[in-house]
């Protein structure tokens, strides 16, 4: 795909082997671990970091970006993996928050080498690693905590939050102009329609609150997070107000969309009924929780006893139909993706940025597909399913060609308009022509050549001309 | 900023981050005092770091003072005995003033409130052969309390662990 600003194919490619090659070498060491000598397996992993950090940063130098950028992707995934390794050699505790406190480790350092080095590539892993780190973080506090299950209406909060500071730092490396700010654009736009797609499950919504929620380290988490957030977004607009960066029209929609998708969180709570399971903590000593089958409130009051939600629909055989509260709250939640779908093509379209319309449209293309699989299964039986498959099939592929043709449209009209050349009308010419344009331009070469051999011919009888007057 | 210079910095951060994080993993190997802990074993495997064994220890399941709630930390007083374990003499929400002490944190789980002591996985690699009864782990401990294991041991000898058919391809 041609774009400037967004990753080749190639780059896609050479990423990819140097995951493949990152396993490989975790791999190949771990076979032979036990006769490599503590102190050497340490050298082995950082010279194997280091390595491809120097090697990286070489090919950049040299012009080979693409190569160099898959190589810093190379080194951040080693680091990351020396960290696990380093701390497996001296027995540190694999408990859940002995993990989270390596991924934080790896984190950081991978963090700070991206901006030292400028690497917008090497930031994707650090963003991963962070979102990794965070969840750890999450669970392991319930990990503490013997009688108290995950809430994971806190951990959307926290994800949610996520999105919030995304912004927030897009809006700071935007108003100083730092390439950041572009990558921090799209994994804004990338997060949350990633988040509005996990809501738009109906299956996912029952879950969001089957667990207690009191003042304990999650919430803190939640806090912490949802703060640090805040501050950094109003950091961000504060500078991109004076720097004239300011895109009032974007601002007004992250807020918009971000409050749409709290008013799904939190309506959850409402919405999911008070159908579902109360089950025992403790086997042996059996508690009797069994009782509060239905009652979810007082189920969650008892410390010996867990909450399990109705699967209303779901794939694990639910059977009982799902309140109205929760199919308004799963209609609104839809909307609320659609929604976002739309605006984030309008903004790419706006903007003239194709990176983000082929977002947008990727999504769009998933929630159809989603929505076709979750209403075939929970309406139909096989036969049904059968005939809905063919009748749905037809419907997507030519679903799929007028939104690919629509898709194709919008990227050369942002194209066209920003002067790069369109690459669907690259494509429809090279369709139309028997010649293709690496012909053609091999063609208008070698016509510039002959002219110019021909003024080369002219000029040197002008010189012969001259010559022959002097003497 | 210049490539090399950009590439020195991140280098150092890197490396610098890494050896911070091995001193502080190697400190109490390099200076703590040395004791032999009684356990009891299980098996299992860690997704992310490989096949290790869970080691529960003799002093995991002291009694704790009534004030001692899930997430404190604890401080166990070790004292050694004449068949050279070192065992608890005293259970304490205080670190001790004198004495060699570890340092833990209390645990709910189905056994009832324990301690932890962050030394609780001993790794090796998949296809290992080891003895899995009468084991002591040998461990050094800080002056913190903080320990680090050293190695098994078994009938107070170093074990003796055997990778069965190991090959790039197994």
């Amino acid at each position: 795909m041609l774009n400037k600003k967004g990753a080749s194919f190639g780059t896609i490619i050479a990423v990819f082997g140097s995951i493949l090659i990152a396993l490989g070498i975790g791999w190949l060491i771990a076979q032979n671990w036990h006769q490599i000598p503590a102190a050497l397996k340490i050298i082995i992993l950082l010279s194997s970091t280091s390595g491809a950090y120097v090697a990286g940063s070489m090919l950049r130098i040299r012009g080979y970006a693409n190569i160099g950028k898959s190589l810093l992707v190379l080194g951040a995934l080693l680091y990351t993996w020396s960290i696990f390794l380093i701390a497996q050699i001296f027995f540190t505790e694999s408990s859940l928050q002995g993990t989270t406190n390596l991924m934080l480790i790896a984190w950081l350092g991978v963090l700070a080498a991206s901006y030292a080095l400028n690497s917008s590539a090497s930031l994707v892993v650090a963003l991963v690693e962070f979102v990794i780190w965070l969840s750890l973080q999450f669970f392991a506090f319930y990990d503490d905590n013997y009688y108290r299950d995950p809430s994971f209406g806190l951990l959307t909060i926290i994800y949610l939050a996520v999105g919030v500071l995304l912004y927030g730092m897009s809006l700071l490396h935007r108003a100083r102009q730092h390439k950041f700010g572009s990558v921090y654009q799209w994994w804004t736009g990338f997060y949350l329609l990633l988040f509005a797609y996990i809501l738009s499950f109906q299956i996912v919504l029952p879950h969001l609150w089957s667990g207690r929620v009191g003042f304990s380290a999650p919430l803190i988490l939640v806090i912490v997070v949802t703060a640090l957030a805040l501050i950094v977004m109003q950091s961000g607009l504060i500078f991109a107000k004076r720097s004239g960066n300011l895109n009032k029209r974007e601002l007004i929609g992250v807020s918009l969309f971000t409050i749409f998708l709290m008013l799904v969180i939190i309506s959850t709570i409402y919405s999911i009924g008070k159908e579902g399971y109360c089950n025992s903590r403790n086997y042996n000593e059996g508690a009797d929780c069994n009782r509060f089958n239905d009652y979810r409130e007082s189920c969650l009051n008892e410390k010996n006893c867990y909450w399990s939600p109705e699967d209303y629909n779901g794939i694990f055989g639910g059977n009982k139909n799902p309140p109205i509260s929760l199919w308004l709250v799963w209609i609104f939640s839809n909307l609320v993706f659609l929604g976002i779908i739309l605006v984030i093509i309008g903004y790419g379209t706006w903007q003239k940025q194709p990176r983000i319309i082929n977002l947008g449209i990727f999504f769009f293309a998933l929630d159809i597909l989603s929505r076709y699989i979750g209403f075939i299964m929970d309406f139909w039986g096989y036969t049904s399913l059968a005939i809905t498959f063919i009748i749905g099939g037809v419907i997507l592929i030519i679903g799929g060609f007028y939104t690919e043709k629509w898709r194709r449209k919008l990227v050369a009209q942002a194209r066209s308009e920003t002067g790069e050349i369109g690459e669907v009308k690259k494509e429809e010419v090279s369709q139309q022509n028997a010649v293709g344009p690496k012909d053609q331009v091999i063609k208008a070469q070698r016509q510039q050549i002959q002219q110019l051999q021909k003024q080369v011919q002219t000029l040197k009888s002008l010189i012969q001309q001259q010559k022959t007057k002097k003497k | 900023m210049k490539e090399l210079t950009r590439l020195m910095l991140a280098l150092g951060i890197l490396l610098g981050i890494a050896g911070v994080f091995i001193l502080y993993l190697s400190w109490p190997l390099l200076t703590g005092t040395t004791v032999i802990l009684k356990t009891q074993p299980v098996d299992p495997f860690d997704i992310f770091r490989g096949q290790y064994m869970t080691i529960n220890y003799e002093i995991s399941n002291v009694e704790l003072p009534e004030e001692i709630k899930e997430g404190d930390n604890v401080y166990v007083l070790l004292k050694e005995g004449d068949d050279k374990i070192w065992h608890a003499e005293r259970v304490s929400p205080n670190k001790p003033d004198n004495g060699v002490f570890i340092k833990g944190t209390a645990r709910q789980s189905w056994r009832g409130l324990t301690v932890e002591y962050g030394i609780e996985q001993y790794f090796f690699e998949r296809n290992a052969e080891l003895p899995l009864r009468d084991l002591d782990v040998k461990a050094k401990i800080g002056s913190s309390g903080q320990a680090r294991i050293v190695g098994l041991l078994q009938y107070g000898k170093p074990i003796n662990i055997t990778y069965r058919d190991v090959t790039l391809t197994s």
